[in-house]
């Protein structure tokens, strides 16, 4: 174990387990000055607990799988180094507004149906093209759809805003930001039509909760901005009949 | 479409061979097992061209978040520029793979790479990165002649996986997360696939899947290996489904390093890829003593040389004691100065300021790492397997890359074969009928899961014991000693392994979960160090010791397939040279400056 200059050698994780009655607390060693989260649950695992539940897959921030509450904010385990974290102990939460299934683990199924409910996916308008399109990257399109785009669908957005929002009550922030980027792609075919069904939804998701969302989201989107040109867009849409 | 197992499925009463509670079934035309990029083409193309079938995808993680294409970073190798040909990236292909490439899936590879391009621009809306104009940018990546790979900044995969995974999402695919295959279900006559044993991680239920057909794309086995860039859930399930289900192997004793690793001592972080491109775009290799030390290996490309000769150079100077304290190397790319390392590998500057390491003004500490998995399943061009109904592509499937894999070739082979497997799947669907499984040896299968033992922690440290093996002897350099010595440890292991009891809880455990992980890695383990020990000569990425020149007469590529004793038989193939002779190909690629 190496003891690292100015940082505790140890670090407390005071777990959820699956029953929200029950936590556990683990002495985690600090392995290397850069250790993540993830690698102080997986230390516990490895040497404490083998039936300790956390998902992770990629570990580089592209997967999302391990998103996480950490001290009450929404994180990707393998993205928050331990000295980053103030006070010696983290608890550990799975994310908020979403069935639990093992421990940290929770059951994505409601975001993703999200995702489904609002057609988030491209389609098509020349699916049989043989070449590719001519896209200036400069374009007022492409800088627009460009400045959303990133989403990993960790579910951290779903999370932040679960006091005010069900996921199964709509579709959810990572959903509504792709939608404007479809909104503003010339290659889609379904073109506004998808907007008529989240305008309530966009109406009614509150500026403080789209903001905290945003403030959690690790590809940092901006989220408020797309929930403001959704409602820029939704309102020329009725404009025109 | 998203489906909870316990929705989707029905209970099935009329199954007696079923002893135990907790058993489902479900009744499928198609089964695909994995959750990458491979999977997922597949299940979009199996529905579009045929829509009536019934598709089910099971996933060991989440769909689209588990698996490697999604942290695919370089790009995608593919012809598009008219200066460029398909003959032009074919010869690349099986230069870079030192001749033993299967010819027929490698032009398959090259031939249909702009298709899967053009697709996911337009269908699936895609979009990779552009020139100021408008036309498409490609990258210089090594052991190319031609600038061919298109690329979105240095996150490549994110792009394609995100886009992929939202186009299965909305069509008719039954969706079973965090759901992994346990072996594969066969009719009476053993040859041909019935659908396959699944586990729900959570509910620890098991799932008889019976299907017509089952395409195996679960990705490779690079875990196995103590230091990987590879995602960690992966441990060869379907290599390893495939061998104990009689299937035939190609090319196992290639397994591709990856010269730049990150090195992260403590962390699960340590061994993820810092991009080529950051080598294609001027960066240099240094050992402890800052010397360029590729001058001594391959002068003329130096660190734009193939990946098995860049981490073979790495590693030799580790070796002779000139890498540094934590055995790496240095990555030095600060002469590229700091505006074009934000512009061209933006995530990979990012990654290494999180772990203290500025690209713009500090080296950076970096070891091979295992990355790919060249060999596999023995496949036709149409992702056929040697066993009846069982498909592979992705990284499950062999023989596309030879000895070797270029850059960017990896994400295109899950693109344009999965493609192939998916319409491959449904025209099998369509066309045969679902085979009555072999409840004999289902039901082996399922005494093995039923247990009652306590959980033990065991696993996770036999797998590790397992990892630092495989890096010590199967890994970059290897010799006949070792390659021996290590067949006998995993014999140990192996034999530790199946001393635990199994444990009485199957759901929520993940103790269980990596034991299974465990008995497949000793069968990918066993199926690299016999061919390694078979192949007594020097080729690509599997470099022997003892015996360090290539050799004609090795021209073949070694084919495998599961013994009564559970060990593999071993045997030589020549090469079948349909499209270019070694002769023609003799000349080294002409690297563009």
């Amino acid at each position: 174990m190496t003891d690292i200059a100015g940082s505790k050698a140890t670090v407390t994780l005071d777990v959820a387990r699956t029953n929200p009655a029950d936590r556990s607390h683990f002495e985690v060693p600090m392995q290397s000055a850069y250790a993540r989260v993830l690698d102080a649950l997986n230390w516990a695992r490895e040497n404490e607990d083998p039936t300790l539940g956390f998902r992770y897959a990629c570990r580089v921030g592209m997967c999302g799988a391990c998103a996480v509450v950490i001290n009450g904010r929404e994180a990707l385990a393998c993205q928050t180094s331990l000295g980053e974290i103030d006070g010696g102990t983290l608890r550990i939460e799975p994310l908020r507004g979403l069935p639990t299934r093992h421990d940290l683990i929770v059951d994505m199924r409601p975001f993703f149906e999200g995702l489904a409910r609002a057609e988030a996916a491209l389609r098509p308008r020349e699916p049989d093209r043989r070449d590719l399109p001519v896209i200036p990257p400069a374009s007022n399109e492409r800088t627009t759809i460009e400045a959303q785009n990133g989403c990993i669908t960790c579910g951290a957005c779903v999370s932040a805003i679960a006091d005010e929002a069900k996921v199964d009550d709509g579709v959810g922030p990572a959903a509504l930001n792709r939608l404007l980027m479809l909104a503003f792609e010339e290659r889609d075919g379904a073109g506004a039509a998808r907007l008529k069904e989240i305008a309530a939804e966009v109406h009614s998701l509150g500026g403080d909760a789209i903001a905290r969302a945003e403030s959690v989201c690790p590809a940092a989107i901006p989220l408020s901005t797309a929930l403001e040109k959704l409602k820029s867009l939704i309102a020329d849409h009725d404009d025109q009949g | 479409m998203v489906y909870d197992p316990r929705r989707a499925v029905s209970l099935d009463p009329d199954a007696p061979y079923l002893r135990a509670t907790h058993v489902q079934s479900l009744t499928c035309d198609v089964l695909i097992i994995g959750g990458g990029g491979a999977a997922l083409f597949a299940a979009i193309h199996a529905s579009d061209s045929a829509p009536d079938l019934d598709i089910v995808l099971a996933s060991k993680g989440l769909f689209g978040k588990s698996g490697c294409t999604r942290m695919v970073q370089g790009g995608y190798n593919v012809v598009l520029h008219e200066d460029d040909s398909v003959d032009k990236h074919y010869d690349d292909t099986i230069r870079g793979g030192s001749l033993i490439n299967n010819q027929e899936l490698a032009w398959t590879l090259v031939t249909q790479a702009p298709e899967r391009v053009f697709e996911m621009e337009n269908s699936f809306g895609c979009t990779f990165d552009r020139n100021a104009d408008g036309t498409i940018h490609q990258r210089a990546l090594a052991g190319q002649s031609f600038n061919r790979t298109i690329h979105r900044g240095d996150l490549t995969g994110i792009e394609i996986i995100s886009r992929l995974s939202e186009q299965a999402l909305v069509r008719d695919i039954e969706l079973l997360n965090e759901v992994r295959g346990i072996d594969l279900l066969l009719d009476a006559s053993g040859r041909t696939v019935a659908g396959a044993l699944l586990l729900d991680h959570h509910s620890g239920e098991l799932i008889t899947a019976h299907a017509t057909a089952v395409l195996l794309a679960t990705g490779g086995a690079a875990p196995l290996y103590r230091i990987t860039a590879a995602s960690l859930e992966k441990s060869g399930d379907g290599l390893a489904m495939a061998y104990r289900a009689g299937a035939e192997f190609v090319d196992m004793e290639m397994m591709q390093f990856h010269p730049t690793g990150l090195i992260v001592d403590g962390s699960l972080l340590n061994g993820t890829v810092l991009e080529e491109g950051l080598r294609g775009a001027g960066g240099h290799l240094l050992n402890a003593n800052h010397e360029r030390y590729m001058e001594h290996y391959d002068p003329e490309k130096m660190e734009r040389s193939t990946r098995d000769r860049v981490s073979r150079s790495g590693m030799m100077e580790i070796r002779a004691g000139r890498g540094t304290a934590s055995e790496g190397i240095y990555l030095d790319v600060r002469h590229l100065g700091k505006e074009f390392l934000l512009k061209s590998s933006p995530g990979m500057y990012a990654r290494c300021l999180t772990v203290g390491t500025d690209m713009a003004t500090d080296l950076i500490e970096v070891t091979p790492t295992a990355h790919f998995q060249m060999g596999g399943i023995l496949i036709d061009t149409d992702c056929r397997t040697t066993v009846d109904g069982l498909f592979a592509a992705g990284e499950d499937a062999g023989g596309v890359h030879g000895a070797n894999r270029l850059g960017g070739n990896g994400v295109a082979e899950s693109m344009v074969f999965g493609a192939i497997a998916g319409e491959s799947i449904a025209r099998h669907a369509r066309e045969g009928t679902r085979a009555p499984f072999d409840k004999d040896r289902l039901g082996m299968v399922r005494t093995r899961l039923e247990g009652s033992g306590e959980i033990t922690g065991q696993p996770f440290k036999l797998k590790n014991r397992l990892r630092a093996l495989a890096w010590d002897y199967l890994g970059i350099l290897r010799d006949a000693d070792g390659l021996a010595g290590a067949a006998d440890e995993l014999d140990t292991i192996e034999g530790e392994l199946g001393e635990l009891a199994m444990p009485a809880m199957r759901g929520a455990n993940p103790d269980l979960q990596e034991r299974l992980d465990a008995e497949n890695l000793i069968d990918v383990a066993r199926l690299i160090g016999t061919a390694a020990s078979a192949r007594e000569e020097s080729r690509g990425s599997h470099f022997r010791e003892d015996i360090p020149d290539s050799d004609d007469r090795f021209l073949v590529n070694f084919v495998q397939r599961r013994t009564a004793d559970g060990k593999p038989n071993t045997e030589p193939r020549p090469v079948d040279f349909t499209r270019r002779t070694p002769e023609a190909l003799r000349d080294e690629t002409l690297i563009p400056a």
